[in-house]
């Protein structure tokens, strides 16, 4: 089946639909505050994780290098979920 | 106090260097002048940055040959530059080709999607040259921002809207994390510029910890700019919600831009820690995440917008392996190789894209290709050609891509008998075979199953010659291929270490 083109300009209508509606104004206001702290969030835990882990095995660098790196990608993948949610 | 002879001697450098950046500087006056266009003549805007594009290119053409630096060594004037400039400005110019009829589709015909192409494509070029961390930022930057209202470009259109707000909240998020990478890089060598950071890391900096911390938050921040797993997720939302053209843009462009920063920054920048070990295993897992996680995920994918996203992404994968070879054993050749091929197979397959579009019909699902070689067999055998080069197969421009980069890799296994180069160009193959299911698919629709309507492809001017142009380089690159290598060994000869 071919795809039909999503004709109007819905997001106009949204955005009017939203302000006119202050508590899901505000609940989006919430989540995307949280973006912030939710990237370093994710960042701080794996190089948290990485330290120790490196410290007890004695695996140095290699536990803080991809616990740091799977912090970032925790981090950017919490945040492409906020915004799709919200 | 300055004297007159100063301020004489200031300006006399400035002019001199001027003259060396005037393939940027004629670009920037076209695209500002892309911004007067009347309103009644904005179809014929489209020839005027065509026109912008001709004369930076023979300007670039003028200032070939000169080695050096410019602007206090901000920036760096050599072949591998330029290649990359040729590279930037054959991609907007195909892809303005395809603008004209598609965006008269799109009823967004405007100065504007020009000038901000013209913009992003000067942003590309300085990226090229630029041998100093606050140069390269400005210039990403110039890019990405041009890239972010492009990708939302259709206003009226909830899937580009949406995804431009993605692509700009993950990219500014990626963008600090570069930051504070080239941060950390200038708090242990005290310069931005990437030749006295070398020295610093030769004395004796790279061995300090917060080095770790620098090299992984370089690598978070350039691996989203090209998509690498796992800072991916933006590409396939961004891709499918742009109009087809910038995802077109998008696809090559900027990809091909955040490489030479990557090589430059790695390679130049950082000196005996490109070829440590711990991070070229490092880079060596994210390119097997990034080719393995991207074909697997390309073969559930119904809309061909996303399957190329992925596809994309994949060929980042294969990118990177000629990083992890090195520029020893011809790994810069290679990449550069690879996305000068690469650059036109796929601004070739989004043309074909472009084609379908017609209004009502997005034609942006692997169904809309059904029974088209029935409706035109011409086209359905150029879009084959297309994606056979994407997979990699003979007698394509992709094979030639693909064997560059597995032979720098098994070369770099006889210099250093690292057993893991050897793995690498193994797992790489066997992602090209995997990769050939999901090309199939497009194959097959077009061929093997009967067409659902008679929507015919729109034709035009300007997609009949960004198809002839990328189908003859496509096709013809192995018959002829001496231009295009010895260039590409230029480029990787004239590289600064």
């Amino acid at each position: 089946m071919a795809t039909r083109v999503n004709e109007g300009h819905a997001p106009v209508c949204d955005t009017i639909s939203r302000m006119t509606d202050k508590k899901s104004d505000i609940k989006a206001l919430a989540d995307l505050m949280v973006i912030g702290i939710m990237f370093v969030a994710g960042i701080a835990i794996g190089l948290g994780i990485g330290h120790f882990v490196d410290r007890w095995f004695g695996t140095g660098p290699w536990g803080t290098l991809v616990f740091i790196l799977m912090g970032i990608a925790a981090g950017f993948i919490n945040l492409f979920r906020t915004i799709s949610k919200t | 106090m300055v004297d007159i002879a100063d301020k004489t001697a200031l300006l006399g450098d400035l002019i001199q260097n001027s003259a060396l950046i005037k393939p940027e500087i004629m670009l920037i006056i076209w695209a500002s002048f892309c911004l007067l266009v009347p309103k009644d003549t904005r179809r014929w805007v489209s020839i005027f940055a065509l026109t912008g594009l001709a004369i930076s290119g023979f300007s670039l053409y003028w200032t070939y040959g000169y080695q050096g630096s410019a602007f206090g060594g901000m920036l760096q004037l050599d072949a591998f530059g330029a290649f990359f400039k040729i590279l930037f400005l054959t991609n907007a110019a195909v892809c303005i080709f395809m603008s004209r009829k598609y965006m008269d589709i799109e009823e967004e015909q405007s100065g504007e999607y020009y000038c901000l192409i013209l913009f992003a494509t000067v942003g590309m070029m300085f990226m090229a040259a630029a041998v100093d961390l606050i140069t390269i930022f400005i210039s990403l930057e110039l890019m990405a921002i041009c890239e972010f209202i492009l990708v939302g470009y259709l206003r009226g259109n909830r899937r580009s809207n949406e995804a431009a707000m993605k692509f700009f909240l993950l990219g500014a998020f990626s963008t600090g994390l570069l930051l504070y990478g080239m941060s950390l890089l200038y708090g242990l060598s005290g310069s931005t510029s990437l030749e006295v950071i070398a020295k610093a890391m030769e004395a004796g900096a790279a061995k300090n910890p917060l080095m770790l911390v620098a090299m992984i938050t370089l690598i978070a921040g350039l691996g989203f700019k090209i998509a690498a797993v796992p800072f991916h997720m933006w590409c396939p939302d961004a891709y499918e919600g742009a109009p087809t053209s910038i995802t077109a843009f998008i696809s090559v462009g900027p990809k091909a831009a955040a490489f030479a920063v990557l090589f430059r920054i790695f390679l130049s920048g950082l000196g005996p820690v490109a070829t440590d070990p711990t991070y070229l295993r490092l880079l060596s897992v994210l390119a097997v995440l990034t080719m393995t996680w991207a074909n697997l995920a390309a073969l559930t994918q119904t809309n061909i917008k996303r399957l190329l996203a992925y596809s994309t992404i994949s060929h980042a994968g294969y990118l990177l392996l000629g990083l992890i070879a090195g520029k020893d054993n011809g790994g810069v050749t290679a990449v550069a190789i690879y996305l000068f091929l690469y650059a036109f197979m796929n601004l070739g397959a989004f043309t074909i894209i472009v084609m379908v579009r017609r209004k009502g019909l997005v034609g942006d699902t692997i169904d809309d290709l059904k029974g088209l070689v029935t409706k035109n067999p011409g086209a359905a055998i150029m879009m084959t050609v297309f994606v056979a080069s994407l997979a990699g197969l003979p007698p394509t421009a992709g094979f030639l891509a693909k064997y560059a980069i597995f032979s720098a890799l098994i070369e770099a296994y006889f210099k250093t008998h690292y057993t893991y180069l050897v793995i690498l160009a193994v797992i790489g193959v066997i992602n090209s075979v995997v990769a050939f299911y999901y090309y199939w698919l497009i194959v097959r629709a077009m061929f093997l199953i009967e067409p659902t309507d008679d929507v015919k492809l729109t034709f035009s001017p300007g997609v009949v010659t960004a198809l002839t142009v990328t189908f003859a380089v496509t096709l013809g690159i192995l018959l002829y291929p001496e231009p295009l290598l010895n260039f590409a060994r230029a480029a990787s000869n004239s590289f600064l270490r």
